[in-house]
């Protein structure tokens, strides 16, 4: 979540939103969750990332999520 | 008391890094919130450790406009911004518990530093985004 915020933080076209499962279990249900951190870009399950994803990890997948 | 005593004093040790102020915007409901009065409490505990904390708590359906302005239509929802209302899409659904506090302390610290902390490599990179990003990172509690 942290790298996520420091995204937000940088670059005015980044939201990042932690999500805690058990209270929004709509949205979890809608993505799919079953294991945390679960990241998801930009509404699409396609570029998601499992666990914990290093800096330049979290850049390539959003990168390439934008990129189609 | 939700801080104890000695994380009180460790958080108000770290606060002291501090530079400019912070606002935090707490969205609640008094309907189907159970977490909402305990979070509440939390960030009201949190903000009395520095000068420079400010809390705004909202209601997200009386102020519906509020809310609306920052996407915002469900509750407990947090949002970080600094002392010009300027939203940098910083947000919290649901209670920051465990781990999470640790990240929620982190961006206060950033918000107010003014420092994203990231790689020369990221900042340009998200310099050159030409799409909006929402990032969702789901978790639960430790």
């Amino acid at each position: 979540v942290r790298l996520a915020h420091q995204f937000a933080y940088e670059s005015p076209s980044v939201t990042g939103v932690m999500v805690e499962a058990s209270e929004f279990m709509e949205l979890a249900n809608k993505f799919s969750v079953y294991g945390v951190p679960k990241t998801v870009i930009n509404d699409a399950d396609d570029y998601s990332l499992e666990g914990a994803a290093p800096e330049h990890m979290l850049l390539e997948r959003v990168t390439s999520a934008i990129s189609g | 008391v939700l801080i104890s005593e000695k994380n009180r004093r460790a958080i108000e040790e770290r606060f002291k890094e501090l530079k400019s102020p912070v606002v935090i915007q707490f969205f609640e409901s008094s309907l189907n919130c159970a977490s909402c009065p305990e979070i509440n409490q939390l960030l009201r505990e949190l903000t009395e450790l520095s000068d420079l904390l400010t809390l705004e708590v909202y209601n997200v359906y009386a102020d519906e406009e509020k809310a609306k302005a920052l996407g915002i239509t469900e509750a407990p929802v947090i949002v970080l911004t600094d002392d010009t209302r300027v939203d940098f899409g910083i947000r919290f659904y649901g209670a920051p518990s465990g781990y999470e506090f640790a990240t929620l302390l982190e961006d206060i610290i950033m918000v107010s530093e003014g420092d994203s902390g990231l790689s020369d490599e990221t900042r340009n990179a998200l310099a050159n985004l030409q799409q909006s990003v929402n990032l969702k990172v789901f978790v639960t509690p430790t």
